[in-house]
């Protein structure tokens, strides 16, 4: 059954929560939190990392709920900010890794802490990682948010603040990279 | 342009009317947007897999984030609904195969920072280089070469590179000066870098190279393997590991960076010094187990009245496998200097367990915790119990609930709840017998420490307030001193700003008073008593979030004197790590992250000697961890256990070794706690798993730790 709190809206649950409810912020948390996750491991490939990133979208959300103007829904406006985020969390990683620490722990997907295990699905799945991985973080938001999330281009647009052409383009390029880096998958799929 | 769209729209399913007959119909006539649509269309089918793993033709195990849908809806909107698309793929899969294994004439160059000129024109944005042109980089300038589709090369500001070829089997450039970061996911040797002084061969890694004005060459692997061949001699090179190469020489012995500088120094000699015996004593010498592979690069290098003792001691490190005879060795037979070779390349990246060393004892479940619980604390009372506070239940779920676990009866029982939640706290055993917790956080995010402070009596079970601290602190340290007193150091305070102040807690007057301020700020440190009532801090971190600003230095409180002194610093920065005081008086500083967190766990492990003032190297655990801050105990007979991010490992000072103890725990625990019983049986507590998908759900389950001896006594 579903409780009097399913029904608030996300924007209730914000003025709530700038009212200083008691948990109010915790029910927002709960309802985004394995979207905004799954977002943040797309970005990052390996769950460890996708659990600091999404650790902190919502610290920054929690930082500018204030922020938000109640003019569109909250969804769209804490989403644009989960992403800006994220590919602020890639550009921070790409800064370590141009310093030359441990590219290595960059590159190995999640799937690849279980060694023991050595099915096809998962060296398909790390080489997944690994070419996703590989792409400029603006190219690998749209695919993710259009292959993966499952957004269409219009929306896509709207989130990450940019035109629809835009978005084409990055999705075009990142599809054929990302297809040129895993072609040898081909027998595999 | 058009096509472009249209192509997308089709893959995508929206193209609809005219324009897919129009589509078709270009399709047949232009090869190269047959090609470009069969990879749209496999990237978006190969996305569209990635996160079905349950699809049932593909038997993929779960690993996704939690909140994964099944999706079918998206996978059958990726599945080519028309004939024509069908027909398509099928047309195409031949062409886009060829077209996909045809070697590029050029190869992308992308501009990163300043001004990169490819054939003396400055790239803009991006551009092409040509087989035979050269790329040249400023002290401003950055650049990315797209190697066609094996990975990419970044390089270096002050760097001069050509390319020159792009073959099926031969992609080659020749790094000239500077220095580059090569990431190649492709199988070995397909790709190459001409230097003045070797020739770098991939094996499918990321690596760094550079060379300097002399020519000679620095090669620092950091996934995979590298070789640096020269004169029909090469060095294999694994993850962690650098070579030399100087021109006029054969290329450099390989060795793990984290080698003592000592072993780094005799090898140099050796290799372009015409270093001898005295050098190959210190080699043999400083030799540890992970550097079997420099000593089996040693066995052709050296002569032959010096071979002898690289293969006695290589073969005490790793014995050499069947069919491998020491006299075949001694003559350079090459199967058999191969064969063992294919052997020590994985001894000495630690990943066959059957050579790997192994520590005594054994592990054992001892039932559940009332709660499951990480971040916790579990201190030893005096009666021998263990009471269990605080941590959190599952991401954001914090506790105040506390249990006491009995190991005679080997049972948890509810204790009274401390006064309110309490995660990132301490809880240190004082004279009387009472228990001090102080500080952490009843937070979500973490965004208020608590700077209060409560007792726990054991007699009564009970919590009872004390003062509170002087400031709000979670993820600081308390240390008991030798005059009973608790310092209490840094942490994060408000507002996510981590602290450099100290306060000491008086336990007969229930009052913290302001100590004197460390050096730095740091918390998710080290606190350690040392042998002369002194207190070693090392490492943490200045910031919690980013920039973390996680550190590498160490300072020493002394309580005579209210002060904090700095001493040397650790070889890299850790925070998140934990540090022992061993038997001989000297601290081991184990694991640890830097500011990349989980990409940045560490398996070294380095000791200070409070004598010097310095940190040496203490090898490597078999499995690299962090938040292990409460996971590391010194055990009865001085070896020292490491419980959480792993296997249980044990370090044996006897041998210098890390060894992971048979058996596990069924997961990897992170912010685990391991306390020594009287008996001398380790007690590991909860935890929770990095396989989990990010709600962080912890651990109830106990497990006992016992030596090879006590387990030998039971038996009886």
């Amino acid at each position: 059954m579903a409780s009097l709190q399913d029904d608030k809206t996300n924007e209730e649950l914000v003025q709530e929560a700038l009212a200083e409810r008691p948990g109010a912020f915790r029910e927002l948390y709960d309802r985004l939190y394995s979207r905004t996750y799954r977002l943040a491991y797309g970005m990052t490939g390996r769950h460890e990392l996708a659990e600091d990133l999404t650790q902190e979208i919502f610290i920054r959300t929690y930082q500018k709920l204030s922020k938000f103007d109640m003019r569109s829904s909250f969804a769209t406006w804490f989403y644009r900010l989960a992403i800006n985020h994220s590919l602020n969390y890639r550009k921070r990683e790409m800064k370590d890794i141009h310093k030359g620490s441990e590219i290595d722990d960059q590159l190995p997907s999640g799937a690849e802490q279980n060694i023991e295990s050595n099915v096809l699905g998962q060296q398909i799945q790390s080489q997944i990682n690994r070419a996703l991985i590989s792409l400029k973080p603006t190219h690998r938001m749209v695919v993710i948010l259009k292959d993966v999330e499952g957004l269409n281009i219009a929306e896509i647009a709207e989130r990450m603040s940019c035109s629809q052409g835009t978005v084409a383009s990055r999705l075009f390029r990142a599809r054929d990279l990302l297809a040129r880096k895993l072609e040898h998958l081909r027998s595999a799929l | 342009m058009r096509y472009q769209r249209m192509i997308l729209q089709s893959v995508d399913e929206t193209l609809a009317g005219p324009r897919v007959e129009e589509l078709k119909a270009h399709l047949r006539s232009c090869e190269k947007c047959r090609a470009r649509y069969e990879r749209q269309a496999f990237s978006a089918k190969l996305l569209a897999n990635y996160i079905l793993p349950d699809e049932p033709t593909r038997g993929k195990p779960e690993w996704r984030p939690a909140g994964v849908t099944n999706n079918e809806r998206r996978f059958r909107r990726l599945v080519p609904a028309t004939a024509i698309a069908a027909a398509c793929l099928l047309i195409v899969g031949f062409v886009g195969w060829r077209y996909l294994r045809t070697p590029k004439a050029s190869w992308e160059v992308v501009r990163l920072t300043g001004n990169p000129t490819v054939h003396q024109q400055v790239i803009t944005r991006s551009g092409k280089i040509a087989p035979g042109e050269w790329l040249e980089t400023d002290g401003e300038s950055r650049a990315m070469i797209q190697v066609g589709n094996l990975g990419q090369v970044e390089v270096d500001p002050n760097t001069r590179i050509r390319f020159i070829k792009a073959d099926h089997d031969n992609n080659r450039l020749r790094l000239e000066r500077g220095k580059i970061y090569a990431t190649i996911l492709a199988p070995p040797r397909l790709f190459f870098v001409e230097t003045p002084s070797a020739l770098a061969v991939d094996f499918g890694c990321s690596y760094t190279l550079m060379v300097n004005d002399a020519g000679e060459t620095y090669l620092r692997v950091t996934s995979g393997w590298v070789a640096l061949n020269l004169n029909g001699h090469e060095s294999l090179v694994p993850a962690g590991a650098e070579c030399v190469s100087k021109p006029g020489f054969d290329p450099g012995t390989p060795y793990f960076e984290d080698a003592s500088a000592k072993f780094k120094n005799a090898l140099r000699s050796f290799d372009f010094e015409n270093g001898g015996p005295a050098e190959i004593d210190t080699i043999l010498s400083d030799a540890r187990a992970k550097d079997v592979l420099t000593l089996w690069h040693l066995l052709d290098r050296v002569r032959s009245d010096q071979r002898p003792r690289i293969y006695d001691r290589l073969a005490a490190l790793s014995p050499p496998p069947v069919g491998v005879t020491r006299e075949g060795i001694l003559n350079l037979n090459r199967e058999m200097l191969d064969a063992w070779r294919d052997k020590l390349e994985y001894v000495s990246i630690g990943i066959d367990p059957t050579n790997a060393p192994t520590a005594t004892g054994n592990l054992k479940p001892v039932g559940n915790m009332i709660d499951s619980r990480f971040g916790h604390t579990a201190t030893l009372l005096a009666d021998g119990r263990v009471l269990i506070t605080g941590g959190h239940e599952k991401n954001q779920n914090m506790l105040a609930s506390a249990e006491i676990y009995d190991p005679a009866t080997q049972q948890f029982t509810a204790t009274d709840s401390m006064s309110t939640k309490r995660v990132g706290h301490t809880a240190t055993l004082l004279p009387n017998g009472k228990v001090l917790i102080a500080g952490g956080s009843d937070q979500e995010f973490f965004v208020g420490a608590l700077a209060s402070a409560e007792l726990y009596d054991p007699a009564t079970g009970k919590f009872i307030a004390t003062g509170s601290m002087n400031s709000k602190r979670l993820a600081h340290r308390a240390t008991l001193l030798k005059n009973g007193r608790v310092l209490i150091s840094g942490g994060q305070g408000e507002d996510w700003a981590n602290l450099n102040s100290s306060e000491i807690y008086d336990p007969d007057k229930g009052t913290f008073t302001p100590a004197a301020a460390m050096k730095e700020r740091r918390a998710d440190h080290t606190a350690t008593l040392l042998r002369d009532g002194r207190v070693l801090l090392t490492g943490g971190s200045g910031a919690r979030y980013h920039p973390v600003n996680v550190s590498a230095t160490a300072e020493i409180y002394d309580p005579a004197k209210n002060n904090f002194t700095s001493v040397g610093n650790m070889s890299v920065v850790r925070f998140k790590h934990s540090a022992e005081l061993m038997a001989d008086g000297r601290v081991i500083v184990i694991g640890g992250s830097n500011a990349q967190m989980w990409g940045g766990q560490y398996a070294s492990a380095e000791f200070f000697d409070p004598a010097t003032g310095t940190f040496t190297s203490a090898g490597q655990l078999n499995t690299a961890r962090y938040k292990i801050r409460d996971a590391v105990v010194l055990l009865r007979e001085g070896k020292v256990l490491v419980a959480g991010g792993g296997r249980v490992e044990i370090f044996d000072p006897a041998t210098g070794l890390f060894g992971a103890v048979k058996g596990g725990m069924g997961t990897t625990r992170y912010y685990a706690t391991a306390t020594l019983l009287p008996n001398g049986e380790v007690l590991i507590l909860g935890g929770y798993s990095s396989e989990s998908t990010g709600n962080m759900p912890s651990n109830a389950s106990a497990w006992i730790y016992q030596s090879e001896m006590m387990s030998k006594g039971n038996e009886k």
